[in-house]
């Protein structure tokens, strides 16, 4: 019976997500920028789109980091490594929650 | 003054105070995105206080404050209640954030200094009019599992970085999201980028 009634919470609250607009982007690609705050990827282009795009996400107090499942820290980020970033928007602006942390781009040498 | 301008003043002002606050509550709007005002928090926590039966209040929590119990909790917590709740009881997730009224951060006083009992209560019967609803079985043929969910919101606090991690397995996902996530693991360890680069996620 619970896990009906918890399927059936689910289900409604999955049948509201084709409506709302969630407020976590997950930004993959590979880093071309570091700074004491902020964090800019180059992102593939969507399908469709022929050029890359950049987005710069901030680094804030409870953004946590982790490398290969482990925890990390901002210092093991490079410019070149692949990434997967969990941010959320505040005023206009995304802020990362989650840092997963890759191997480096092929080609690229960390700096 | 004569009855009935007694009665006429009561109800004119009546009318005035109602206008006053169905004018306030149509310019604010219907959005869930907004905070309860003061008087609807104040309104909605004493009706919560009342509605807990004295009984229930005093009760004590029948299953002892050990690392299975906590286990246990945690991994109920993590299956039932992120959504809204988030791993870490803080209710910082998206439908959290988004709902009237929001989930309160349960780590913090409001929450901890409830009884277990009034614990129990809240998880087991749910609150009306609010996202929360009634889990329990009605002839509470679960109650340990709630005690032990009431374990581990009193471990909250205490929550490792570990924990975390370990709930973040647990959590639900829906068959698109682990699609997503399998892709950027594989991104992640050389392989190709997944084709939408940047994903809305609920």
């Amino acid at each position: 019976m619970k896990r009906m009634l918890v399927l059936l919470v689910g289900a409604v609250l999955l049948a509201g997500l084709a409506f709302a607009h969630g407020d976590e982007q997950h930004v993959t690609g590979t880093v071309s920028k570091i700074t004491d705050n902020t964090i800019s990827v180059e992102v593939a282009p969507k399908q469709g789109e022929t050029q890359k795009t950049t987005v710069t996400v901030n680094v804030i107090s409870s953004t946590k980091f982790e490398k290969m499942g482990a925890t990390a820290t901002i210092k093991d980020l490079k410019v070149g490594d692949r990434v997967v970033i969990h941010a959320g928007k505040k005023d206009g602006r995304l802020e990362a929650h989650v840092v997963k942390i890759g191997m480096a781009m092929d080609g690229m040498k960390h700096e | 003054m004569k009855r009935w301008k007694k009665v006429a003043a009561a109800v004119l002002l009546l009318v005035l105070v109602g206008g006053f606050f169905g004018r306030r509550v149509i310019q604010r709007g219907f959005s869930a995105r907004e905070t309860p005002s003061k008087m609807e928090v104040f309104v909605a926590t004493k009706a919560r206080a009342l509605a807990v039966p004295a009984s229930y209040s005093s009760l004590k929590n029948p299953v002892s404050n050990s690392p299975e119990n906590i286990r246990a909790g945690m991994e109920h917590f993590a299956d039932h209640c992120f959504l809204c709740h988030a791993n870490n009881g803080s209710g910082d997730t998206s439908f959290g954030r988004n709902m009237y009224p929001k989930p309160p951060d349960i780590r913090a006083a409001e929450t901890q200094n409830k009884t277990d009992g009034e614990l129990f209560y809240t998880i087991y019967n749910g609150i009306r009019l609010s996202g929360m609803p009634a889990f329990g079985e009605k002839d509470q043929s679960d109650a340990e599992s709630t005690w032990q969910l009431v374990r581990f919101i009193r471990h909250l606090s205490a929550l490792t970085e570990e924990q975390e991690k370990q709930m973040e397995k647990l959590n639900p996902k829906s068959p698109m999201e682990e699609s997503k996530e399998k892709q950027e693991e594989q991104f992640l360890k050389g392989g190709k980028p997944p084709m939408s680069m940047k994903m809305k996620h609920h």
